[in-house]
């Protein structure tokens, strides 16, 4: 088959205030007419911009260099050099939408949110299909029925924000293919989307592909992602083309170091050893029972209506001392709520934390008055990871309030640090906000150890924290946790928004702080695999509740609720020979699942993970798994958890 | 949409209820009450003596010595059922009288210093967010910072120095000589118009420098929107593009904040109106604050406050308008 796409010898050239920087040097890829090339790569590799080129989306700075060469052949066969046309040239009217479709990374922003879907997807069509209104609005409905949004006739007139996210890149590719391409170049438009949402779109458009014959530019960081869907693939790093190949031939066989670097620091689910399970060692936290309840106040004509949402419920596990328990689930799924719960930085409408200490006694966080939880704040702490807010601002309160024992770390390793402050003081803050110590060169010298530990450069502790990278902000953001030597730290997504190869150094760092320091870690994450990494147990949430809860090993390799099984078939594995077969589960289709627990006792899996009340029912050693219990299953058979 | 009207009215009047009575408690702060200064200006020269009593009887005839919250009813009453403003005591007519005309030439002036503002402001604004590190952006920049480092007197001086030596004498005042005193007609409106030119452009000047900032900074932050990316992406042309997407969100600041202009126009009105020598209420509102003269003051405020909340009413709408998420409570 011919090519339809043939950029040659690709180099582009930003003017910025640091001089003519080159994103992009020598870069050729080719893609063959229906097929799929997935260009792989770390963040700042240049390959999205790449593909910018070829859509001469480029921002204003930036200029393709001479000899550079975008051979495109267009629908009716003429052949034509994009990087010779302008930005501003007819033709691109119609290569743009009409012969090249694009979607990107961020289904929440891809749209404008003053127009419907429908207003948006119609401006495509008429631009290129020459209908008339109505029938544009009939194709934009069609369009969405074939991307599997259920009721499309009223969703069409629905604006963005009344979608959820994966709804919303549903929509895109309708909108994108309403038009007609017949190439489309997809800009990480997974990344953003929850595992069995990703699964469900990576299927949507590998059948709308096949349906098509549509070829397609699949940009992506993930490597399982581009083994389910790439035929070829082209390794990008540091504005080059490092390797190309089929996808076989790469990822079974790479030529060059940067890409088994690459495949080497991608953790593997189906290749995973988990931390074995700790024994003979005390409880550091008992949770029982913990719920969290919100208020929604949704403004009427002339009054407030408040609603009460239950965000999470019947949350009971325990943490041991120098144990990291995983806590995964789907954005939504209460998380980050349990979390924070257990440290109260928000409170708890019901239920108990009981934080054992050697010698202070228990102490119950969930009822503890201030003065009480200022006591043992230190000793608890968090990293975690937020959307837009001014994180640090957050950071500042949550470690204000949160000392000695405990700890939080960020997810946004850029927004959680306040620019204002050098690297030294902001990992002091803990230190100094909770007055623990107040003697400035007791407080540098403790700031060193942790810095040191964190395998911070001492001589950066002078800096502001602009002038790192993401890994090095996150391992401050580390260090200001530990800084406290607490015995309890939250890590909420702390290595989400970081590539792989920096993920692994941050998860290996963890590891080490831990056999250390003796610190227990409650790990949060989405990506299945970093937890099953670090993770001595783990348990799986669903809407607010745990769905199961166990050994890591016993969760990952031998999962019983049909929830952990859809999430784990969900995962695209980096093995272009692995079948990737996702199971279908979503709230309102859930069924009932029956299965035959340990000795014949009958569980009933809930159809409505929401009223009827779940019992966490112990299958194995250690392994629960939430589910109803029929009348004759006998009591000493079930052991739930209850505190010891 | 029309629900949104229907709140935004019902708050639009409950916020008018409440300003009126600011403005009222506002009347009775300077000491004394109307009765004293209308005994002192009547008898004062004439060397009868006034004794307590008959400011009391004055009192009492003009219904003052009722209880705040009566007075209170019968002011806005008069204003809302019969234009009564009350009296003037320092030009011993009616208030209606005093503002007379003044009340229209103002909000001419307003108004057309608003749309003036708009006008220019918007369209160049989005120029310069589009052809952001051009020559023209920073021409444009430098024009700002001198718009608002002028003072409006000297710019008013200086315009009206041009003005006379351009377009001949009769530059300064409302109208030319004579339709001063003329009854209103087509020709009296014409006339007005080719004056209302000049202050409008005086007052404007600093509004434009500071409205292009603020259109050309939400701009930029529109254009790198990633939604504009994906429209540019599906063909759409670039003109259309601007307007359908970027624009429609860079002037919601702008409209967000005529409420506040109306009344930086108002503020600033006086000087350049003692300059250009127009005829208008800020002036005369001062003068009534000198006199004491609250029922003056009262009025002039309370049409202001007035213009204001209404003026902030259609922004709502506008707004609205411009960004439905806002109407859907998102």
């Amino acid at each position: 088959m011919a090519n339809i796409l043939e950029v040659k010898n690709l180099t582009l050239s930003f003017r910025t205030d640091e001089g003519l920087i080159q994103p992009v040097r020598d870069a050729s890829f080719s893609l063959e007419k229906g097929k799929t090339l997935g260009i792989v790569g770390e963040s700042g590799s240049g390959k999205s911009v790449s593909t910018k080129a070829v859509m001469q989306l480029l921002p204003g700075i930036a200029s393709i260099d001479q000899g550079s060469e975008i051979n495109y052949v267009m629908k009716d066969g003429k052949s034509v050099d994009l990087a010779k046309v302008r930005p501003h040239d007819p033709r691109m009217g119609v290569i743009r939408g009409g012969e090249i479709g694009m979607i990107f990374q961020e289904p929440m922003a891809s749209f404008s949110p003053i127009y419907t879907i429908g207003n948006q997807i119609m401006e495509a069509i008429q631009l290129h299909r020459g209908l008339n209104k109505r029938q544009a609005r009939e194709l934009a409905i069609e369009m969405l029925d074939k991307v599997g949004i259920t009721n499309p006739s009223a969703r069409v007139d629905q604006f963005p924000h009344e979608m959820s996210g994966g709804m919303r890149q549903r929509a895109m590719i309708a909108l994108a293919l309403s038009a007609g391409p017949q190439l489309l170049i997809a800009d990480e438009p997974t990344t953003a989307l929850d595992v069995t949402i990703q699964a469900q779109v990576l299927q949507l458009m590998r059948d709308l592909q096949a349906e098509l014959g549509m070829s397609m530019v699949f940009i992506t960081h993930d490597l399982g992602v581009v083994a389910q869907v790439a035929d070829d693939i082209a390794v990008m790093y540091k504005g080059e083309i490092v390797e190309r190949g089929t996808v076989r031939e790469v990822i079974n066989n790479p030529q060059q170091a940067y890409t088994q670097r690459l495949l080497d620091a991608v953790p593997r689910l189906d290749k995973v050893v988990p931390p074995a399970p700790l024994k003979k060692v005390r409880k550091l936290i008992d949770v029982h029972n913990l719920g969290v309840a919100f208020e929604v106040r949704k403004k009427k004509l002339f009054r407030t209506e408040v609603e009460t949402v239950r965000a999470v419920s019947d949350i009971t596990f325990d943490i041991l001392k120098g144990e990291t328990v995983g806590l995964v689930g789907e954005s939504g799924s209460g998380k980050t709520t349990v979390g924070r719960a257990m440290l109260r930085a928000i409170d708890p409408s019901e239920g108990e934390v009981i934080f054992h200490r050697k010698k202070k006694g228990d102490i119950d966080l969930a009822h503890a008055s201030e003065a009480e939880l200022r006591a043992v704040r230190s000793k608890i702490n968090m990293a975690f990871h937020e959307g837009p807010v001014q994180l640090h601002t957050l950071g500042g309160n949550l470690l204000r309030s949160f000392r000695p024992e405990m700890s939080l770390v960020f997810q946004d390793p850029y927004s959680s640090l306040n620019p204002r402050m050098t690297v030294r003081d902001i990992i002091a803050e803990p230190l100094v906000a909770s007055g623990l110590m107040t003697d400035r060169d007791q407080i540098d010298e403790r700031v060193r150890e942790i810095a040191a530990r964190c395998k911070i450069d001492l001589e950066h502790l002078r800096r502001f924290p602009h002038a790192f990278s993401g890994g090095q902000r996150q391992r401050i953001c580390i260090a200001r946790a530990l800084v406290s030597k607490p015995k309890f730290v939250v890590c909420d997504e702390c290595v989400s928004a970081l590539d792989v190869s920096i993920q692994a150094e941050i998860v290996a760092l963890l590891k080490d702080v831990q056999a250390e320091l003796g610190v227990s870690f409650l790990f949060i994450a989405h990506d299945l695999a970093v937890v099953a990494q670090i993770s001595h147990r783990v348990a799986v949430m669903y809407r607010g509740r745990f769905m199961e809860y166990g050994p890591t090993d016993k969760i990952f390799f031998n999962p019983q609720h049909p929830y952990t099984k859809a999430l784990l078939s969900a995962v695209p594995h980096p093995d272009p020979d692995a079948e990737f077969k996702p199971i279908r589960f979503e709230g309102d289709m859930i069924h009932p699942v029956a299965s035959n627990g340990p000795d014949g006792v009958s569980l009933r899996i809930p159809d409505q993970p929401s009223d009827e009340p779940i019992q966490l029912v112990e299958v194995d050693e250690g392994h629960f798994v939430a589910c109803h219990l029929d009348q004759h299953v006998t009591a000493e058979r079930i052991k739930t958890l209850e505190p010891a | 949409m029309l629900r949104f009207t229907a709140e935004r009215l019902v708050g639009m009047a409950i916020t008018m209820l409440l300003v009126s009575m600011m403005v009222f408690l506002i009347m009775e702060i300077p000491p004394g009450d109307y009765a004293d200064r209308y005994a002192f200006r009547k008898y004062s020269g004439t060397g009868v003596n006034v004794t307590e009593a008959d400011v009391q009887a004055i009192r009492q005839e003009l219904g003052l010595d009722k209880p705040m919250l009566l007075r209170y009813f019968d002011w806005i009453g008069g204003i809302v059922l019969r234009w009564d403003f009350g009296q003037a005591f320092a030009f011993e007519t009616s208030v209606t009288k005093v503002i007379g005309d003044k009340v229209w030439l103002t909000a001419g002036i307003l108004f057309a210093t608003l749309i003036l503002t708009y006008l220019i402001s918007i369209p160049v604004g989005i120029y310069a967010a589009v052809r952001r590190g051009s020559a023209i952006d920073y021409g444009l920049t430098i024009f700002s910072y001198l718009g608002l480092a002028l003072p409006n007197f000297l710019l008013a001086l200086v315009m009206l120095y041009f003005a006379n030596r351009w377009f001949g004498a009769d530059i300064g005042g409302l109208f030319s000589a004579q339709y001063q005193d003329a009854p209103w007609s087509a020709a009296k409106v014409w006339d007005m118009l080719k004056h209302l030119w000049l202050p409008a452009v005086v007052l404007a000047w600093s509004a434009v420098a500071y409205q292009i900032q603020t259109v050309r900074a939400t701009m930029s932050d529109e254009l790198n929107k990633l939604s504009v990316t994906a429209a540019r992406a599906r063909g759409v042309p670039e003109r259309k593009l601007l307007i359908k997407y970027p624009a429609r969100l860079a002037i919601n600041p702008v409209v967000s904040t005529i409420g506040f202009d109306v009344n930086r126009i108002f503020s600033e009105l006086p000087i350049v109106a003692v300059v250009l020598g127009l005829t208008e209420l800020g002036e005369l509102l001062l003068k009534a604050y000198l006199d004491l003269d609250m029922n003056v003051a009262g009025a002039i405020l309370l049409m202001l406050t007035f213009a204001i909340v209404f003026m902030n009413f259609l922004s709502d709408l506008l707004l609205a308008w411009l960004d439905p998420r806002i109407k859907l409570g998102a």
